[in-house]
């Protein structure tokens, strides 16, 4: 009887199964683990990690690594991704002239146009000019309001009030008449002073109609058609806020303009072709479909684009010890985007929407360095150590394991950094195929799209369900169910939308509500594991037609996810495929796969 | 009983001290800001923490604030009486005040609660002075850079 353990290393996780077997059969698994890969896949780093994974399911199984017969790698498919994202939208205010945010008590109500005053200044003032006058940080709210009052007893036309602290309810109660006013703007000295400017509060619950509509800001600054076009970007970055401010400088100019992201230029083996990464996800992914396989894919010289797919080259180059001349691309994901960016020049900290496409590469090479590896292993721990098999084959012996399955048979193995699907056919043959794409990439949409600018966080979104804390002792749940606390929530997680992580609760920083984050998450998977589970099924399917393909076993890290798998059912479910998360060895769930693979290898050798 | 306890309202108990006005007006100001009506009762209690569940025992709201000499409470009348959900155990500045008002009216609310940054960043990199030196340094490295190796530092900008 032989000990034999099928390691696993994936770009993420390590994964061990360990078994006992005789010549025929396996007689028992024993245990199966999983631990983070430590280091980049198929590099000398990742022995730690390979050690600890063997070291967790051997004392599972109450043996130590002596008892160890054989030890059988698999020639882990040398495939490895990068993301990038590029922005092909951006606002730039030349010079001041908006004030978009939203502070959560706006005071007064209406719009009010005048000339910007400084509160020192308020009192130089002659009676019958409109005016809006900006307060400094420091003013108290009662003095503030008692020297505004005098100014209109005066006889001045307050039109509106830009303030730096949080007092604008305080002050507007204060006023004797009721006019706009805006507050929290962090820079307040940078607003321009004796400059035409316009003032917005809407009603509680509404949002502005005048400075968020192009007509309105040319009506308030009586501008002209050409200038009117000039302001969209300003109206356009002002739609859904309760309160604006728009000053009109001389010079002042804002531009939304569409940044050279440069072309990409993709070459298969039916042909060449350039897109601009400008024209959008869908124009990339058709020109990728029309020239496919791909052979190599490059960036135009002196572009982000071309920076990042050189990066992949460069890291795969070092890896592999091959010439960085021998480094092709062998698929890019393009997926429309947006990011959430500071405009420039604007002086509350506003955000305005802006378009990006985000780029997953993959580079493929003949092999990894696995046989360092192997060496090694061999070298620290005193045991046989195989490398058997490629990933492909093995993850396809285990998925069928799964109960219910059957040849011919697909797996689709959705991982963090790519999306491997493989079939195999009634005589045993073997296709797979590698494509860019995966659990990092809907992260980094995540990540972007709300504007979190913090990976964990976006990570624990990506992986956990949400819920919304909606007093301190209850919380609502995705499904609209409510759960009950007999101890009080902390006081940070109050009113958010909370990430329910291992019986933790993490809040999310944003005021996003749950659904807009639920949605921006769902979307992500879609966008990047449907698409890329119909692209790579089409493409193994023994006709080119994916209808022709009978069963699908989901595996990998990513088919563990809590909606992932459902949605590629659901989706597959179109084309009559029978689709599921694998049960591997009826007990492992989707997990395990290749390891088990490897183990079951172990017979074909011998025989 | 004061009338005016029986309207739906934020209970501000307070007990006598000097520099106590200071401390209403701002916890006032806060509420007054988030749109939440208040009223003020004195009381002899000394205990903020006691002060202040007494509030929210009494507030129509159930959110009360108690204003010690040393001591400042916010209470909800859920919680238990000897755990108020926020504290602060010295007298304080003008904008914890303030921010004790914003908090106990977003209790109500049920909004987020608004963290008090006692240091605006921002503000503080916008000041003139520290703006110069960071340009006055970055200027200085970077004519360093440029004089010991012109390549290098074209090198570093364009993958900028």
């Amino acid at each position: 009887m032989a000990i034999v353990a099928g390691v696993d290393i994936g770009n993420s996780t390590t994964e061990v199964c360990l078994a006992a077997m005789d010549s025929v059969k396996v007689t028992n698994f024993y245990a199966s683990s999983i631990v983070k890969t430590t280091g980049i896949k198929g590099t000398l780093a990742n022995i730690p990690g390979i050690v600890i994974a063997l070291e967790e399911s051997l004392k599972k199984a109450g043996m130590t690594i002596t008892d160890l017969s054989e030890i059988r790698l698999n020639e882990a498919t040398p495939v490895i991704g990068d993301l990038a994202m590029e922005t092909i939208t951006e606002t730039i205010i030349t010079e001041s002239t908006m004030i978009g945010h939203n502070p959560s008590t706006p005071g007064g109500v209406g719009l009010g146009v005048g000339q910007t005053v400084s509160f020192s200044q308020l009192a130089s003032i002659a009676s019958g000019e409109k005016v809006i006058c900006v307060i400094p940080e420091n003013i108290d709210f009662e003095d503030a309001a008692r020297i505004l009052n005098q100014a209109i007893a005066r006889g001045i036309d307050l039109q509106g009030v830009i303030v730096r602290q949080d007092d604008a309810v305080l002050i507007a109660n204060r006023l004797q008449k009721i006019i706009p006013v805006v507050d929290e703007v962090t820079l307040i000295e940078k607003v321009p002073i004796g400059m035409l400017a316009a003032v917005e509060v809407a009603e509680p619950g509404q949002t502005i109609k005048t400075l968020s509509n192009p007509y309105g800001i040319a009506t308030v600054f009586e501008l002209s058609a050409g200038d009117t076009k000039m302001v969209v970007p300003i109206a356009r970055a002002l739609i859904g806020n309760r309160s604006a401010v728009v000053v009109r400088t001389p010079q002042g100019d804002v531009k939304a303009r569409t940044i050279p992201a440069g072309f990409i230029t993709v070459i298969g083996a039916k042909g060449k072709a350039d897109i601009d990464v400008e024209a959008g996800a869908n124009k990339i992914m058709e020109t990728v479909e029309r020239v496919q396989p791909v052979l190599d894919v490059q960036g135009e010289a002196g572009t982000h684009v071309s920076g990042m797919l050189e990066r992949v080259r460069q890291v795969m180059s070092e890896l592999t010890e091959q010439q960085l001349g021998d480094m092709k691309i062998q698929d890019i994901l393009a997926v429309d985007t947006f990011v959430p960016q500071k405009v420039q020049g604007g002086l509350a900290g506003e955000f305005a929407l802006e378009n990006a496409v985000a780029l997953a590469a993959m580079v493929k090479t003949s092999r990894l360095p696995m046989e360092q590896i192997a060496n090694q292993l061999r070298k620290n721990l005193g045991v046989k150590v195989v490398i058997a098999g490629v990933e492909a084959n093995m993850a396809i012996q285990g998925a069928l394991t799964t109960p219910g399955t059957d040849k011919p048979l697909a797996i689709l193995d959705m991982g963090g950094g790519s999306t491997d699907a493989a079939i195999i056919t009634r005589d045993e043959k073997v296709l797979s195929i590698h494509l860019a794409g995966a659990g990092d990439m809907v992260t980094m949409l995540i990540n972007s799209e709300l504007g979190l600018n913090d990976f964990d966080l976006a990570e624990d979104i990506k992986k956990y369900p949400l819920a919304k804390v909606e007093s301190l002792f209850h919380i609502r749940l995705e499904d609209g169910t409510v759960r009950f606390y007999e101890q009080h929530l902390p006081p940070q997680v109050f009113s958010r939308v909370v990430i329910l992580k291992d019986g933790d609760m993490i809040p999310i920083p944003s005021s996003h509500p749950l659904d807009k984050i639920r949605h921006v998450r769902r979307e992500a998977k879609k966008r990047v594991f449907v698409t890329n589970a119909l692209r790579s099924l089409s493409r193994v399917a023994p006709t080119g037609n994916i209808r022709h393909i009978e069963f699908v076993v989901l595996v990998g890290g990513s088919a563990m996810d809590f909606e992932v798998g459902d949605m590629v059912t659901d989706a597959l479910a179109e084309y009559s495929i029978v689709c599921g998360r694998g049960n591997i060895r009826g007990s492992e769930g989707p997990r395990n796969a290749v390891a088990t693979g490897l183990v079951l290898s172990y017979l074909d050798r011998e025989a | 009983m004061l009338p005016d306890q029986n309207k739906p309202c934020v209970l501000i108990y307070v007990f006598s001290h000097s520099g106590c006005e200071a401390k209403i007006r701002e916890v006032q100001a806060g509420m007054e800001e988030e749109g939440i009506p208040y009223t003020v009762v004195h009381s002899n209690e000394v205990n903020a923490a006691a002060l202040s569940y007494e509030g929210a025992s009494k507030s129509k709201l159930g959110v009360g604030i108690g204003i010690g000499e040393e001591d400042l409470c916010i209470h909800y009348v859920k919680l238990p009486a000897q755990t108020p959900l926020f504290a602060l155990q010295t007298s304080g500045t003008p904008g914890e005040w303030r921010h004790f008002g914003y908090n106990a009216a977003r209790l109500v609310k049920g909004i987020p609660f608004k963290n008090h940054s006692p240091v605006d960043v921002e503000l503080e990199l916008h000041n003139a002075n520290t703006l110069y030196d960071i340009v006055y340094r970055i200027v200085q490295k970077v004519l360093q850079e440029s004089a010991q190796d012109h390549e290098e530092v074209k090198a570093w900008s364009k993958t900028r």
